[in-house]
């Protein structure tokens, strides 16, 4: 009971002072964690809580990616909080177009319809000039994060970065949380446990569907952004189907339907693989293993184990 | 005074079978209108049509006076017209009281509102409540549909229909799967209930539908065959063959 009540403070502590003692290289993978947990989230928004499986979620994620290094200037930052918010704008325009079409579909013709737009964008991508081509495109300066000069962060500074995508992560999770106990929210459940009858008693369910699906491509677009940053270089691969079935496979390994599901789905998916790579060059065959073994013993993914479970 | 749903010549085909033809119908306020019929008559798929699930082919549906030409479900039941199903269709890994919630909130607008928590909105649980008290639900409201027993998961089924506060209800077999008892029970509820709706009563338990009808259309074929009081319906010779295996095929 006690671990229960401490185990998060000390787990929040541990973030906070994680940069203290580890080296630039654990930092930047910590951050890299952090960064697909807000992907991984988003997508679970539609997966888990409203029943949408989408196969071409990174179609938002390396979007937003791409906007950040097309307005860059080449020799100078932009302002963060411009760069951000025509970010974030832009991939929920490009969420509208693509939810209205796919939403017109249901059940394996949604994820079909959702993996063939993704891959209409990666190709677009890949085969014009527009944006760097199979290449991609650079980012030579970082945005420029400081508020009327007495506070700034260097996000090429990986400390500086690590903390400030720890602060959007928790607000990510802060506004899922809202959203999904919301009123809205209720109606998405509705949607996910039976449309049929959702749509029966008076909803328009694909208004709902089309404002979750344009919500959660922002949320990844969070997640793009940042992703961009860190690494100053988008590509096409960002958008492919590859980044966004390792999300889903991260949801369902985490336990999709909970806000806990996707951060550790995500940890221990990047982890284990980490570690794998580390010990043989077959790490993919243990990776395997292990989402084998936990689809077979922990059918709710990972928020299943006992230590996860609400005290009665 | 027109009635508060009227169907006017009302059929459907499919691929050239018509399963509903040129029906007439109305129902008014506190009035029950029972539609019997042997199998394969027609009456789910009159259901269906009068709630907007299907599209008619030809005919029309007014609803208190408004031709609902082209509503699909939701529109119908946002004009009040509720319905339930033959096949239990609710939420079923829910608790009874987040069934109704969920119902309930479909007439209140603040479904668009993302980030107050559902627990801000006490009015959606307060009028749940009333619908489960109704519908003596109310010692269940914390256990998931689920876990109910078929005649209580037929009552979730009316609560959903019944909190969506309608005009018209649309009733498809609510005694469907029921034991004599559980039958008794619901008889019993829509009793209760029927002062406050125009109700369309498809069934096939003739007990129910004799001690609830005021009025009686009976189905075959997709045609009405006989329509009128219950106690004249009963006695006509057509409605006899059949339904006792006259020249009509079941």
């Amino acid at each position: 009971m006690i671990l229960r009540k401490v185990l998060p403070a000390l787990i929040l502590l541990g973030l906070v002072c994680l940069p203290l003692w580890g080296d630039r290289f654990y930092i930047q993978f910590a951050s890299k964690i952090l960064v697909m947990i807000i992907f991984v989230s988003s997508l679970n928004l539609l997966v888990g809580f409203t029943g949408l499986v989408s196969l071409g979620h990174a179609a938002f994620f390396g979007f937003s990616g791409y906007v950040l290094a097309i307005l860059s200037p080449l020799d100078s930052p932009m302002n963060f909080f411009v760069a951000f918010l025509a970010s974030i704008l832009s991939v929920g325009v490009l969420g509208a177009i693509f939810g209205a079409l796919v939403l017109r579909t249901k059940g394996i013709f949604f994820i079909m319809s959702t993996l063939a737009l993704g891959e209409m964008l990666f190709y677009f991508l890949h085969d014009t000039n527009l944006a760097g081509g199979s290449d991609g495109m650079y980012i030579n300066v970082r945005p420029n994060l400081s508020l009327f000069d007495w506070w700034h962060l260097d996000l090429a500074n990986v400390i500086h970065f690590y903390y400030l995508t720890l602060i959007l992560l928790f607000l990510v999770l802060i506004v899922i949380r809202r959203i999904i106990a919301s009123p809205f929210g209720r109606v998405l459940t509705g949607i996910r446990v039976n449309e049929h009858r959702t749509k029966a008693i008076g909803y328009n369910t694909y208004k709902f569907k089309l404002v979750c699906f344009v919500i959660a491509s922002m949320i990844a677009a969070v997640g793009g952004f940042l992703a961009a940053v860190q690494y100053g270089v988008v590509n096409p691969e960002m958008v492919g189907w590859h980044v966004s079935g390792h999300a889903l496979m991260m949801v369902i390994l985490g336990g999709k339907g909970t806000v806990l599901g996707p951060v550790l789905g995500t940890t221990t998916l990047m982890l284990v693989e980490e570690g794998f790579q580390m010990l043989t060059k077959h790490w993919q065959l243990l990776t395997g293993v292990v989402i084998v073994l936990v689809a077979l013993f922990l059918p709710k993914g990972l928020v299943g184990l006992k230590i996860f479970k609400k005290a009665p | 005074m027109g009635s508060l749903i009227e169907a006017r010549g009302l059929t459907k085909n499919f691929s050239g079978l018509a399963a509903v033809s040129s029906v007439t119908l109305s129902c008014d306020r506190g009035m029950i209108h029972a539609v019997i019929g042997p199998n394969g008559a027609g009456k789910s798929t009159l259901i269906n049509l009068l709630s907007g699930e299907l599209r008619p082919t030809d005919g029309q549906i007014l609803v208190d006076g408004v031709n609902v030409k082209g509503y699909g479900p939701t529109k119908m039941s946002l004009l009040g017209v509720g319905r339930s199903y033959q096949r239990t269709n609710i939420y079923p890994n829910l608790s009874v009281l987040e069934n109704c919630n969920i119902a309930v909130q479909s007439r209140l607008e603040i479904s668009m509102r993302f980030f107050g928590a559902v627990t801000s909105y006490p009015d959606v649980e307060a009028r749940s409540k009333q619908v489960m008290q109704r519908l003596q639900l109310d010692s269940l409201a914390h256990k998931k549909a689920n876990e109910l027993s078929h005649g209580e998961q037929r009552q979730v089924e009316i609560a959903l229909a019944l909190a969506t506060e309608p005009k018209v209800l649309l009733l498809d077999e609510p005694l469907a799967g029921m034991g004599a008892e559980e039958s008794l029970r619901m008889v019993e509820l829509l009793r209760n209930i029927r002062s406050d709706f125009a109700m369309i009563l498809v069934e096939h338990d003739m007990d129910a539908v004799f001690a609830l009808a005021d009025h009686l259309t009976v189905m075959v074929n997709g045609e009405v065959i006989e329509s009128g009081k219950p106690e004249v319906v009963r006695l006509s010779r057509r409605v006899q063959e059949a339904y006792l295996g006259g020249d009509i095929d079941e």
